[in-house]
């Protein structure tokens, strides 16, 4: 388990849009607060998938598992917000959002954290963290590492 | 070709921003103005199939209409070019005569900030919003589309001017236009607001109020008309997003190497690429026409932001596109100002901005929906 509190810093979370909890999603939260990021696993065609579903899309298999993916995450694309879209964001912006290939299967929109202080660059690899909101939400980020060579 | 039914008449609002009145009442604007475009009585509509808003039995209602046809959908405007193709299937099946199409909006409040609830659907917005961590508009699909796609070709990140500023010197001719008389310079754009980074103020589509109504009508001899020459569907799969191309690596998408579609509207429309004179790309953000010229084979996938860059789609160009100025510079209305603009242009009735003697017309909207149009036989 990652021990490591990561600064939330201006990212305070109101609960207003704390993520919905349902049955399907519930283990992926459940690890999350234990700093743990698993998805979901057919145990029919051996794949991950996602998004977080009641059947394999690949093979509409459904013995499902949940599995730590294997390999480094890597970014997929990035943008930054300047506009606050919601009041609890006038103190964030501006911020950092990733689209993050996670593993085969497996490609996520995250928040970047914390904010990268230079561009990140389409294909670079990111590390894992997490973000503890409350005792009972922790939310996965990833923090940009700077390309070999750079500073 | 005959086409599958026409379009009789096409009304639409006064677009304005904070205009504080009520979808209902751009409703009814929009409504008489098609009425009377089609010459028909209300009392003449016999079905009806409405765009998000008010719910279709209160259109009827509050409009004294004895509809025996309805459908509704959901607000987004990916369901606009699948309800006239619908329309035109409901009179080719004898369900009704003249069906109306209709759409309104109150453009500042709908999608994105506070009063946007499209996140906290199931399994997330329909936009891969995420609010708790702060993606909390559809914009940002779209942004990181475009960054993927500077990166998969090695674009130039600000090419998409070359969608704004065109559209822009389109809208300034236009008299519907909310930003009628403001074109915008490339410099101008350089220096715009950056919202979502890389997207910037003139990239979006505007948040303005209106409404528009088309009437789709049985009969292929409507002397005002414009036929419904041939349709295709909106295509739904892991591999379409909101805001991109199927094989771009974005979504939920397995495959990052595009691979050129078929496109049955054009043999369904007796048309080809070639004979099409205007083209009206669903435009929320600017990236959207850039991917859309390319998945309709209009340039080859990479390269449709060199053939914008070329001046191509403006008004000394070689083919027209959203020559209304588009959601980003004439109103944003849900690809329903394409659609009118399409009606008008075939009947030579936009002023300054007309393209000449067009012949035939092609919406594109998200998810390779798509519609060919023909004017007057």
């Amino acid at each position: 388990m990652n021990v490591m509190q990561l600064d939330a810093g201006s990212f305070r979370l109101p609960e207003s849009v704390f993520p919905r909890l349902t049955a399907d999603n519930r283990p992926y939260w459940d690890a999350a607060r234990e700093h743990r990021l698993v998805v979901p696993f057919c145990d029919t065609c051996k794949r991950n998938f996602y998004p977080i579903g009641p059947r394999c899309p690949y093979c509409f298999g459904d013995k499902i598992s949940w599995k730590a993916p294997a390999g480094r995450p890597t970014l997929a694309s990035w943008i930054r917000f300047h506009k606050p879209y919601f009041e609890w964001l006038k103190d964030v912006v501006p911020y950092v959002a990733g689209l993050v290939d996670v593993c085969p299967g497996v490609r996520m929109p995250v928040l970047l954290w914390p904010t990268p202080e230079a561009d990140p660059t389409v294909g670079q690899e990111l590390a894992l963290e997490f973000l503890d909101v409350t005792d009972s939400l922790s939310l996965p980020v990833y923090r940009a590492i700077p390309p070999k060579g750079a500073e | 070709m005959e086409g599958l039914a026409v379009i009789s008449g096409v009304g639409d609002s006064t677009y304005a921003f904070h205009s504080g009145r009520t979808p209902v009442d751009h409703m009814s604007e929009a409504l008489g103005e098609a009425l009377e475009d089609a010459g028909l009585e209300p009392g003449e509509i016999d079905g009806m199939i409405v765009e998000g808003g008010l719910d279709y039995d209160l259109v009827a209602t509050n409009f004294g209409l004895n509809v025996r046809y309805s459908l509704q959908t959901w607000s987004h405007g990916r369901f606009t070019g699948p309800i006239i193709a619908t329309a035109a299937a409901v009179v080719q099946a004898g369900l009704a005569n003249n069906v109306l199409c209709i759409h309104a909006r109150s453009g500042v409040s709908q999608f994105g900030g506070p009063n946007d609830r499209e996140a906290f659907r199931e399994g997330g917005g329909p936009h891969g919003e995420l609010s708790h961590y702060g993606i909390t508009a559809p914009a940002s699909g779209a942004a990181l589309a475009w960054r993927r796609y500077v990166a998969m070709y090695d674009a130039d990140p600000d090419a998409l001017r070359h969608v704004a500023v065109p559209q822009r010197g389109y809208a300034a001719l236009n008299p519907n236009a909310v930003l009628k008389g403001k074109p915008l310079s490339e410099a101008e754009y350089l220096k715009d607001r950056l919202i979502i980074e890389p997207l910037r103020r003139a990239d979006f589509a505007l948040p303005n109020d209106g409404s528009v109504a088309i009437i789709v009508s049985a009969g292929r001899e409507v002397p005002h008309g414009t036929r419904i020459l041939g349709t295709q569907g909106l295509k739904a799969s892991r591999q379409e997003v909101a805001f991109g191309n199927p094989d771009m690596g974005l979504g939920y998408q397995d495959s990052t190497t595009p691979v050129p579609e078929e496109h049955p509207v054009f043999a369904r429309s007796g048309t080809a690429r070639g004979k099409i004179d205007l083209v009206c790309i669903y435009d929320s953000f600017s990236p959207q026409v850039v991917f859309e010229l390319e998945r309709f084979g209009y340039c080859p996938y990479g390269t449709a932001w060199k053939w914008l860059a070329e001046g191509r789609p403006g008004q000394n160009g070689t083919l027209p596109v959203n020559s209304s100025g588009g959601h980003i510079a004439e109103a944003g209305l849900s690809g329903w100002n394409h659609l009118v603009e399409i009606h008008r242009q075939l009947h030579g009735k936009c002023g300054e901005r007309q393209v000449p003697s067009p012949k035939f017309a092609q919406y594109i909207g998200p998810g390779a929906c798509s519609i060919i149009f023909g004017g007057a036989n």
